[in-house]
């Protein structure tokens, strides 16, 4: 064994002292096929620079890294957009997706290390801002508010700092299956007539496909007068009659026709299968639909008898900047530019509304016609709905609120102790 | 190798290190890791479960000690007791459950007449490899309330009506069970495989001489040998019962109108949903040291710290 | 050393045992079938045994009845759901292997050109591109990034073994064969101690991130093995004291009556006798590395994410994609299933608590 290793390192000697002495003797190349090489990499150096100069900010270049938590496609969509970005200006856009962006921003923003910017609904901005988490850039962003819808304007802003930038606005539609169904319904009346003639459980066949979470449900709750948290007061509504009709409305029209399980999955299972004619979900459930073949519709939702309006709860999506960017202004500079430009730049909004349902809360294209069929009727709905109050008490009334309507569903507790004491809890909580 | 057989030697013969005291040195390392790691999270959230922590007062370092207020709520808290009278009853019956479906499957893959056992075995541990987010949310669709739940749909099939599995109570709970016999099971597989494995040949062989039928020779031979290792196993999946939070917060975030809310799952609802940091960590350090005893009372009284020489 | 070299001998025995398996079998069945016709084997005993393994058969089936379930919808394309409306399906509606080739990407190798210049030339060698699998030839455009995981996983899950060994051995040993001060809270502590990890911790969770960050750890793949092992310590030393105790002292009082110094004592006699608990500690510790997720999404940067925070990243804000979601845990489940078939052996022997007449 040694003998060979010996001879083996021998070699090894030998060649690399040879390869030595030629590397010495021959490097002067003036073979042609060479020198593409050598200048590619000169020619590499010299086009950086040259982009450099056509920056038109006048500022400081800086890089910014963007935490989102997308879907597949929308991920690739973002990438595509911060490349864009980084080749027409001078500053670089870094997306980069995290698994779980709440644990990730509440451990790493505090210590120092988040990101610039990270792109999340609104329901955060209240809570975000009053932990320290977030930087107010209201003197320094070059974009006027107002180009942006009412509710947008809102949702970016707490306590007079504005923190984040809106592109896009989501709630709940009515979404149904055109082989199923010829017409869109416009009241309940004519949905609960399609409803009972598709309902057969025994057969796989229901009436609705409908996930009941407390932001699902808000649409109904709001729809008599209700409401679940008043901002301006800071009180709940839980137990008020107007409130307590809306669930006792989803509880008498959409429970019987729905399956047993009121998860997402089981839900939407249901209508991807081509086994229920209607579904009451948002823009992100079209890339399932499409997936699965279904010819779908989509339109606001239906109103009840008499005066009532189903006015759900509506999220912004938007771009928050982060306590990070405060002291580096090359940083601060590049997102608020990119944020700016995503939030403006028609071109991006349209094809953002176009392939992932995005409604545009940009003054502009929201009142447009051109809009997708598919935004349009989402739009609707946004524009019947509300935002989610940004109060950081929100936050609490979740889940209680699901709790308690769970016990009423299953029969567990009457309507109206069940909500009264889920308020006690919530209130609890608040001091 | 000589050489450092010298200077070990040369270590244990100075008088500044006593001989005795070497094994200290081996033992350290690795506590002094552990300790490195986990000493200070441990101690600072002792320190929470002191404060009212919560993210507005935490993040900015102005949070207050409020003394033994966070347990005393939790003490007197009437869902608190009801979660820990659960939890045990969880505890005793999935215990009882998953020792018996492991001592179970272990005979049943080491058996004599068994012919590929080992490629039995192979299979049946690959659930143990699955992350447990994926295998929970699996038996949460089992055991879905629709009608075309898995379970149910079983269940139509053998004629019976389907059960609305996470709406009730205690079929809620038996829906908890199952999965956590699926979700332990592999671990006492292995355990149970190698202490069968283990008994003696002989012990058997003259029983059978004896006389004794297969029952007999089960209870009287097998299980006394393996009473230890199973004894060690069941103390660990019952710490890990104990703790149980994915299942009944997957399935139905603690039962029907929080019934079924084991500990650490009431812990996460009244503590970490809303953010109170000082009174999450105040439940987590009650449920640890309740554990903890009980952990260390069965050691104890299986003998299993003791060393090779006080046996 | 000479552990090792036995361990690597004993693994491709196994090999050859497992490639050979089929063949074995039908020798088997052909000497059996022989034998009852020679009537030196009773046909009873034959159905009996067929019986037997049948109805082990069937446990094992209904055991893992969920994972072929979650397969079945690995192999069903888009569409797949864990619920379907339409009944059960024992077989994929619509077959296809898309969300597995969505999972491993393409595996090519690029060819790398050499060159060396001699003299006046140039002389290079082109090594040709090497390509095993390309799923654009299957229609799948978007791949997931399980390779890149997988390195980060690999890189994780193997310094966190060997730092664990290094820390576990030695205790273990200690505690089980040596009387110190405070041997009995070392041990008593570490039972209290196995348990600290579970339940919730975001609290913890903050804590451990404000002290890596403190010392510059922060997305440190090193760092986070590290605090693998850390966790590892407790349950792991404790498994391998066990077995050390379950070695008779004789042993090691007849080597030390030969003159063998301690040292020799431990590297010769007890490692190699505790070749099982060694295997088993080896693969709870890999484990650990393998599939924990919580603190690595938190401690770990996007580039760095290891296998169970891209499982984890795959869930949407409120849908699965199922077939993907399956695919990809059962690719992630794959390699653990692999170690254990090799290892069980070990396992089997390492686990049980010898000496336990006395």
């Amino acid at each position: 064994m040694p003998m060979n290793r010996r001879t083996i390192l021998k070699q090894l000697a030998g060649t690399t002292a040879v390869g030595a002495l030629a590397g010495c003797v021959g490097v002067s190349e003036t073979d042609s096929t060479q020198t593409p090489e050598q200048s590619g990499a000169e020619g590499d150096g010299g086009d950086e620079t040259t982009a450099g100069a056509d920056a038109d900010s006048a500022g400081p270049n800086g890089t910014f890294t963007l935490w989102h938590q997308r879907a597949e496609a929308e991920k690739k969509a973002l990438e595509a957009n911060a490349e864009t970005f980084t080749s027409e200006t001078a500053h670089t856009a870094k997306p980069a997706e995290i698994a779980d962006l709440r644990k990730k921003t509440t451990s790493a923003i505090p210590a120092g290390q988040g990101a610039g910017m990270f792109d999340w609904a609104h329901d955060w901005t209240g809570e975000y801002y009053q932990n320290g988490f977030l930087s107010d850039q209201s003197d320094q962003l070059n974009v006027d508010l107002s180009v942006y819808t009412r509710p947008a304007q809102e949702a970016v802003q707490f306590d007079g700092a504005t923190v984040a930038l809106p592109y896009a606005a989501e709630t709940v539609g009515l979404i149904y299956n055109k082989e199923m169904v010829d017409e869109a319904p416009e009241t309940i009346a004519d949905m609960t007539a399609t409803m009972e003639e598709y309902h057969d459980p025994e057969n796989g066949m229901y009436g609705l496909s409908y996930p009941l979470d407390a932001y699902f449900m808000s649409a109904w709750a709001h729809a008599f007068g209700g409401y679940y948290f008043d901002e301006s007061n800071v009180e709940l509504g839980l137990s008020n009659e107007a409130t307590l009709d809306g669930f006792q409305f989803i509880l008498d029209n959409f429970v019987p026709y729905q399956p047993k399980d009121t998860g997402y999955d089981p839900q939407a299972a249901v209508f991807l299968e081509g086994n229920a004619p209607f579904a009451i979900n948002g823009p992100w459930f079209l890339g399932d639909v499409r997936s699965n073949d279904i010819d779908a519709g989509i339109t606001r939702l239906p109103s009840p008898e008499g005066d009532a309006e189903p006015k759900p709860y509506t999220t912004v999506k938007q771009l928050y900047f982060t306590s990070t960017l405060e002291g580096d202004e090359a940083t601060a500079a590049a997102s608020r530019a990119f944020a700016e430009w995503y939030t403006t730049n028609t071109d991006v909004l349209s094809a953002n509304a176009e392939e992932f349902g995005y409604i545009p809360v940009h003054k502009e294209l929201a009142s447009s016609s051109d809009l997708p069929e598919a935004v349009q009727g989402f739009s609707e709905s946004v524009s019947l709905g509300t935002p989610i109050p940004t109060h950081p008490n929100m936050g609490d009334v979740w889940g209680p609120l699901e709790d308690a309507f769970n016990s009423v569903k299953n029969g567990d507790a009457e309507l109206e102790s069940a909500f009264t004491k889920a308020e006690e809890n919530i209130r609890s909580n608040w001091e | 190798m000589s050489v450092v057989d010298s200077a070990v030697e040369r270590v244990a013969d100075s008088p500044v290190v006593s001989k005795d005291d070497l094994p200290l040195l081996l033992v350290l390392p690795g506590l002094f890791v552990f300790l490195a790691f986990m000493l200070f999270p441990v101690l600072y959230l002792v320190y929470l479960s002191f404060t009212n922590a919560e993210p507005a007062t935490l993040f900015q370092g102005k949070e207050q000690w409020v003394g033994l207020a966070n347990y005393v709520t939790v003490l007197s808290d009437g869902q608190f007791w009801n979660s820990m009278g659960v939890t045990w009853l969880f505890v005793a019956t999935s215990v009882a459950l998953k020792v018996l479906v492991g001592l179970g499957i272990g005979l049943v893959v080491t058996g004599e007449r068994v012919r590929g056992k080992r490629f039995m075995r192979a299979l049946i541990i690959i659930p143990l490899g699955l992350p447990g987010i994926f295998t929970i949310t699996i038996w949460r669709g089992i055991f879905s309330s629709a009608e075309f739940g898995l379970a149910n749909q079983f269940l139509q099939m053998a004629g019976l009506d389907s059960i609305a599995w996470l709406s009730e109570r205690w079929m809620a709970f038996l829906a908890y069970n199952v999965t956590e016999a699926w979700l332990a099971y592999p671990f006492m597989v292995i355990i149970t495989v190698s202490a069968l494995q283990d008994v003696s040949e002989e012990l058997h062989e003259a029983a059978m001489i004896d006389g004794a039928g297969f029952f007999a020779r089960f209870l009287h031979v097998t299980l006394p040998s393996i009473k230890r290792p199973v004894l060690f196993a069941s103390i660990l999946t019952a710490a890990a019962s104990f703790q149980q939070f994915l299942i009944p917060y997957v399935f139905n975030q603690g039962g029907p109108s929080r019934t079924n809310e084991l500990l650490i799952v009431y812990g996460y609802r009244e503590a970490f949903r809303f953010q109170k940091y000082g009174e999450g960590a105040a439940i987590m350090l009650v449920a640890v040291a309740v554990i903890g005893v009980f952990m260390m009372l069965n050691v104890k009284k299986g003998q299993l710290a003791d060393g090779v020489d006080d046996a | 050393m000479s552990v090792i070299s036995d361990i690597a001998a004993e693994l491709a025995d196994d090999a050859r045992a497992a490639a050979m398996a089929p063949v074995e079998s039908v020798k088997d069945a052909k000497y059996t079938l022989e034998g009852i016709r020679e009537g030196r084997v009773s046909p009873a005993t034959v159905l009996k045994t067929a019986g037997i393994t049948l109805g082990a058969a069937v446990v094992v089936a209904l055991l893992l009845f969920p994972l072929y379930w979650v397969a079945v919808g690995a192999f069903s394309g888009t569409g797949a759901s864990l619920y379907s409306s339409s009944g059960i399906r024992l077989w994929p509606a619509d077959p296809t292997i898309e969300p597995f080739l969505w999972v491993i990407g393409d595996l090519i190798v690029p060819s790398y050109r050499i060159s060396l210049g001699l003299g006046g030339y140039e002389v290079f060698l082109q090594t040709p591109e090497l390509t095993f699998l390309d799923v654009s030839q299957y229609g799948v455009t978007e791949t997931s990034e399980f390779k890149r995981f997988f390195a980060n996983s690999l890189t994780v899950a193997i310094p966190t073994v060997l730092l664990a060994m290094c820390l576990i051995v030695p205790s273990a040993y200690a505690l089980s064969r040596r009387q110190f001060i405070g041997r009995s809270k070392v041990l008593y502590g570490y039972v209290l101690f196995t348990q600290i990890g579970g339940g919730l911790g975001v609290a913890l969770l903050i804590a451990l991130y404000a002290l890596f960050v403190q010392f510059g750890f922060n997305d440190s793949k090193l760092a986070l093995s590290a605090y693998y092992a850390a966790t590892a310590v407790p349950f792991n030393t404790w498994l391998l004291k066990t077995y050390m105790d379950g070695i008779p002292v004789s042993y090691e009082e007849a080597a030390m009556i030969d003159g063998a110094p301690s040292w020799k004592i431990v590297t010769e006699i007890i490692l190699p006798l505790s070749k099982a608990g060694l295997a088993t500690v080896f693969i709870f510790t890999f484990l650990t590395g393998w599939t924990e997720f919580v603190v690595a999404q938190t401690l770990l940067s996007t580039d760095n994410y290891t296998l169970p925070v891209g499982l984890y990243s795959l869930v949407g804000r409120y849908s699965i994609p199922w077939a993907r979601f399956s695919a990809f845990a059962l690719t992630f489940a794959a390699p653990i299933m692999l170690i254990y078939l090799f290892a069980q052996r070990y396992i089997e022997g390492g686990l049980s608590f010898g000496g336990m007449e006395g």
